[in-house]
C-alpha cells in the first residue's frame, strides 16, 4: 500500500515537472518527455531505518548556457533559512561575457530552475569568474554573505548582499593578500540581548598568520551593521610545521555554541613542485567558542590533555598534499578532507570526518562523533570510506547525520567518480543514495580542481541539500535516482547539445544541486 | 566598506546591434520591469565571446546602468556586460549610442566577421598596448625560478609567508628567448627571459606555459604583478619584482602560424604559402 501511495505522488510529480517543461521542449530536439527519468524526482526504496527518500537532483546549468562546456568544479551552496525557496550555489563559474562581476547561480523555487546572475567582484577577462568562493545566508532577509578570492589579484574578500536576486553587485567589507579557501558559515541570534544581530564565520588559512599559526576564523558577530567589523581568530594555538592546512571550517549552533575544525600540520616530506609532496604528521584538530564567537579569548573553550586550547581528536595522520590531480586519483588533486556538523536539537552533538592515507585508498574517509560538546570522541570510526574525498557533513531537525562525499571507483579508463550521500540516525546504521556515478578520466580536466577541494551539504528542518561536480554527459544510468537538465540534452542519444538543439557540445564538469527529503 | 567601480565602455564585453523593442519591459521572467530595463532584438552581434555569438535574432532584456534611454523602436549600438542567464538573457548596458553608417562601416571593414574573433583582437589589441617589450623569437631554455615555490615546507614557524605552502602556488618558471625581433620597446641583447607561471591550478592555467623549442611572438609585461598591482604574488615565492617581464594573459603568446592578435597589432600579416612547396 505504502509502494502504491508512493508511485502515485510519483506520477503527480512528474505530470507537473513535464508539464513545467513544455516551453524547454520547443527549443530542445528531442522530447523530455521519452527521457522521464530526467525530469523527475524518484521515491527511493530503501533498506535503511530511515525510510523512503524523495531526491531530487538538478543540473545547474540555465538554458541559455546549453552551449558552456568550461570546467564549473568546487561547488558550494547556501540555503535560506527564512526562506527554503531561496539558494544560491557557486562554483569555478566565468561569468558568460568575461566581465568585471562573476555569477553565483540562484533558484527561487526550491532548486528546481537556476539562473547565474553576475554580482560577484572580479576582473575582466579573468581565467575564472572567481576563485575559491562560498557564501552562506543568515536567515535575516536575504542577506547572503560570500568569502572569495578575487580573480586578478587572488584577494580574500568577505562580501555581503541584501538580495542575490538583484543586479546590485556584492559589498566588498574585508580585502587583505595571502589566504585561502575562505570557507561561510552564517547565523542569526535567535534569543538574548543580540536577538536578530547576524554572526558570520569565514573559516581561512591566512598565511600570515605569526608564528605559523595559520588556520584562521574571521569573524562579525554584528555582520548586518552598515560597517561590519570582522575580527581574525587565529585558533590555531600549537606550533606547527610553518602553517596549517587550507581547510577550516567553522559551524555554528543556534545556542551560540560553534565550532571550528582544521588540520595541524606537524611534519611533511617530498617536493612539492614534483607532486611528490606528502603530509607525514598532522592533527584534525576542533575548537569551539561557548559565546557566539566572543569567548575570552575566542574559540578557547575546548581544553585538552595538553592544558591548550582546541581538542585533538586524531593525532599524526599523514596524506598526499598536492600540487596537481594525476591519473590515479581520477584527476582530482587530493589534499586532506574535513567537514563538521552540529545537531540543531543539541549542541553537545557534533560530528567530525576527515581524510588521511590508508594503505591501498587514495585518501579515506573517517566520521566521528561526539556527545560532550567535542571534549570525547567515539573511539572508533563511525563510518570509513577509502578512495574517497570531498567529505561534508549535516545533521538535520531530527538529529539524521548526512554525509556526502565523492568515491574513485575502477581503474584506468574505467575510473567512476560516484558521489553519494549517507544518512543515519543512530550513527551506527547508514543509508546509501548514489546521486552520480560518471567517468573519471572524462572530460580531461582544464586546471586544478577536477571536482573541487570541497563540495558542500547542510540541512533545513528534515531536508538535506547539496551540491557536487560531476561529468554532465546526459545518461541515466550515471544518475539512479534521477537527475534534471536544464541545458539542452538528450538522454537518447546521450549528448549535449547548444540552444539551437543540433550543434553537439562536448561534456563537461557541472555543478548539480540536490535535495533529499 | 569598498565602493563598486563603475563600468567604462571598455569594459563592455558583449557589442550588439539592435532594435529597442518595449521600453520598462522585460524578457526574463527572473526580471522585474522597471525604468531600468528594456526588451531590444539583437540584430547583429559585434563583439562577444563564444558564448555570446549566438544570440542574434534573439530578444533579451537591457538594463541601463547609466541615466541615458534610448527610444522604443531606435536601433542602437549596445555596449554591455552579462548580468542574467537562466530561460531568458538579461545584461547590463554601460553604454549605447544610435547605430550609424558609419558604425556600419567600421563592421565591415573589420579583419573578421567572427564576433568572438573581434573580442579576441581588442583583448590581444589591450595587452599589445600595455606590453612593455614584444618580441619574436624561440624558447631555447626553461628552468625553475630562483627563489621559487618551496619544493617543501620550511618546517620554520618564522617562515616568510612566500615559504608556505597553497594548492594556488605558481610554480614560476624563467622562459629564455632568443629573440629574432623586437616589435614594441627597448630590449637590449638577444635574449629575454620571462617569467610565467607552470601551475594548471584554477588561478593561473590560462597563463602561457613555455616549452623548449617554442617559436612566436611573445608580449612581456614588467611589473605587472609588482607593487599594488598584486602584492599578494609579488610576494609570493619567487614572485616576479617590478623589474621581471611576465607573460600571464592567454593572448600574451600567440605562434607564427596564426592570424591576428598580436600580427595585427604589429601589422604583420601572415605570410603567404609559398607554392612551389606546396
Amino acid at each position: 500500500m505504502a509502494a502504491k501511495r508512493s508511485r502515485s505522488k510519483t506520477t503527480r510529480r512528474t505530470r507537473r515537472t513535464t508539464k513545467k517543461t513544455t516551453a524547454r521542449r520547443t527549443t530542445t530536439r528531442r522530447s523530455p518527455a521519452k527521457t522521464p527519468q530526467a525530469t523527475t524526482a524518484k521515491k527511493t526504496p530503501t533498506r535503511s531505518v530511515l525510510g523512503p527518500a524523495t531526491v531530487v537532483v538538478v543540473n545547474m546549468i540555465p538554458r541559455t548556457l546549453s552551449g558552456e562546456q568550461s570546467q564549473d568544479s568546487e561547488p558550494h551552496l547556501a540555503v535560506n533559512p527564512s526562506n527554503p525557496k531561496q539558494i544560491v550555489g557557486t562554483a569555478f563559474t566565468g561569468d558568460p561575457s568575461g566581465g568585471p562581476h562573476a555569477p553565483i547561480y540562484v533558484s527561487s523555487d526550491g532548486g528546481n530552475t537556476w539562473a547565474l546572475n553576475s554580482i560577484v567582484p572580479s576582473t575582466t577577462g579573468a581565467s575564472s569568474g572567481t576563485f575559491d568562493i562560498t557564501t552562506a545566508f543568515s536567515g535575516k532577509g536575504s542577506t547572503l554573505y560570500a568569502g572569495i578570492l578575487k580573480a586578478g589579484n587572488g584577494h580574500l574578500e568577505f562580501l555581503r548582499t541584501i538580495d542575490p536576486f538583484t543586479p546590485t553587485v556584492m559589498t566588498v567589507l574585508k580585502d587583505r593578500a595571502n589566504a585561502d579557501q575562505p570557507f561561510t558559515h552564517a547565523t542569526v541570534e535567535k534569543t538574548g540581548k543580540t536577538l536578530g544581530k547576524e554572526r558570520v564565520y569565514i573559516g581561512n588559512n591566512d598565511f600570515a598568520g605569526p608564528g605559523g599559526k595559520t588556520a584562521t576564523v574571521d569573524e562579525a558577530l554584528n555582520a548586518g551593521a552598515t560597517t561590519a567589523s570582522f575580527t581574525t581568530v587565529r585558533v590555531e594555538k600549537r606550533t606547527t610545521s610553518g602553517q596549517d592546512g587550507p581547510q577550516s571550517r567553522p559551524v555554528a549552533h543556534p545556542d551560540g555554541t560553534v565550532y571550528s575544525a582544521f588540520y595541524r600540520w606537524r611534519a611533511g616530506t617530498g617536493n612539492f613542485q614534483a607532486n611528490t609532496f606528502k603530509i607525514t604528521s598532522a592533527d584534525v584538530v576542533v575548537v569551539r567558542d561557548d559565546k557566539g564567537g566572543s569567548g575570552s579569548p575566542p574559540f578557547s573553550a575546548l581544553i585538552d590533555t595538553d592544558g591548550t586550547a582546541g581538542k585533538r581528536v586524531v593525532q599524526g595522520v599523514s596524506f598526499a598534499f598536492m600540487v596537481a590531480g594525476t591519473a590515479a586519483t581520477g584527476q582530482q588533486r587530493l589534499g586532506g578532507s574535513l567537514s563538521i556538523a552540529v545537531d540543531p536539537r543539541d549542541s553537545k552533538r557534533v560530528f567530525l570526518a576527515w581524510g588521511d592515507a590508508q594503505p591501498g585508498s587514495i585518501l579515506t574517509l573517517h566520521v566521528r562523533l561526539s556527545t560532550d560538546s567535542g571534549q570525547t570522541w567515539s573511539a572508533a570510526d563511525c563510518l570509513t570510506l577509502p578512495n574517497s574525498t570531498n567529505a561534508a557533513l549535516a545533521v538535520n531537525a531530527s538529529g539524521v547525520v548526512g554525509l556526502l562525499y565523492q568515491e574513485l571507483r575502477g581503474t584506468g579508463a574505467a575510473q567512476r567518480w560516484v558521489t553519494h550521500l549517507r544518512r543515519s540516525n543512530d550513527a551506527v546504521n547508514w543509508n546509501d543514495l548514489i546521486l552520480a556515478d560518471t567517468p573519471a578520466a572524462t572530460p580531461v580536466k582544464s586546471f586544478d580542481p577536477y571536482l573541487g577541494d570541497y563540495d558542500h551539504l547542510l540541512s533545513l528542518g528534515n531536508d538535506f541539500y547539496g551540491v557536487f561536480c560531476a561529468n554532465n554527459t546526459p545518461d541515466k544510468t550515471h544518475f539512479p535516482n534521477g537527475v534534471k537538465y536544464q541545458r539542452v540534452a538528450d538522454f537518447n542519444s546521450r549528448k549535449l547539445f547548444r540552444v539551437d538543439g543540433t550543434t553537439v557540445v562536448a561534456p563537461s564538469i557541472d555543478p548539480f544541486f540536490f535535495k533529499v527529503s | 566598506m569598498a565602493r563598486v567601480a563603475r563600468l567604462t565602455s571598455s569594459d563592455a564585453r558583449f557589442v550588439f546591434r539592435g532594435s529597442v523593442r518595449r521600453l520598462r519591459a522585460s524578457a526574463s521572467p527572473l526580471v522585474k520591469p522597471s525604468a531600468d530595463t528594456a526588451v531590444a532584438t539583437v540584430e547583429e552581434v559585434i563583439e562577444a565571446p563564444e558564448l555570446m555569438s549566438h544570440l542574434a535574432g534573439q530578444e533579451i532584456t537591457v538594463r541601463f546602468e547609466g541615466r541615458k534611454r534610448p527610444k522604443s523602436g531606435q536601433q542602437v549600438t549596445f555596449r554591455c556586460v552579462s548580468w542574467l542567464f537562466g530561460e531568458a538573457v538579461a545584461v547590463r548596458v554601460i553604454d549605447f549610442e544610435p547605430f550609424t553608417a558609419a558604425g556600419r562601416a567600421l563592421i565591415v571593414a573589420a579583419a573578421t566577421p567572427d564576433p568572438a574573433a573581434r573580442l579576441a583582437q581588442r583583448d590581444a589589441q589591450a595587452r599589445f598596448d600595455q606590453a612593455d617589450v614584444v618580441a619574436s623569437g624561440r624558447v631555447v631554455s626553461v628552468s625553475i625560478a630562483p627563489g621559487s615555490a618551496p619544493a617543501m615546507l620550511s618546517f620554520n614557524a618564522e617562515a616568510n609567508i612566500e615559504d608556505r605552502l597553497s594548492e594556488h602556488v605558481p610554480l614560476w618558471r624563467d622562459a629564455v628567448i632568443q629573440v629574432h625581433a623586437v616589435h614594441k620597446g627597448q630590449h637590449a641583447g638577444d635574449t629575454a627571459t620571462v617569467r610565467f607561471p607552470a601551475s594548471i591550478d584554477v588561478m593561473w592555467f590560462r597563463a602561457p606555459k613555455f616549452h623548449v623549442g617554442q617559436e612566436g611572438f611573445f608580449m612581456m609585461h614588467r611589473g605587472e604583478l609588482a607593487g599594488s598591482k598584486r602584492p599578494d604574488v609579488a610576494v609570493a615565492a619567487g614572485g616576479p619584482s617590478d623589474q621581471t617581464l611576465t607573460s600571464l594573459h592567454p593572448a600574451d603568446y600567440q605562434p607564427f602560424d596564426q592570424a591576428g592578435g598580436i600580427r595585427q597589432a604589429i601589422g604583420v600579416a601572415l605570410p603567404v604559402p609559398d607554392e612551389t612547396h606546396s
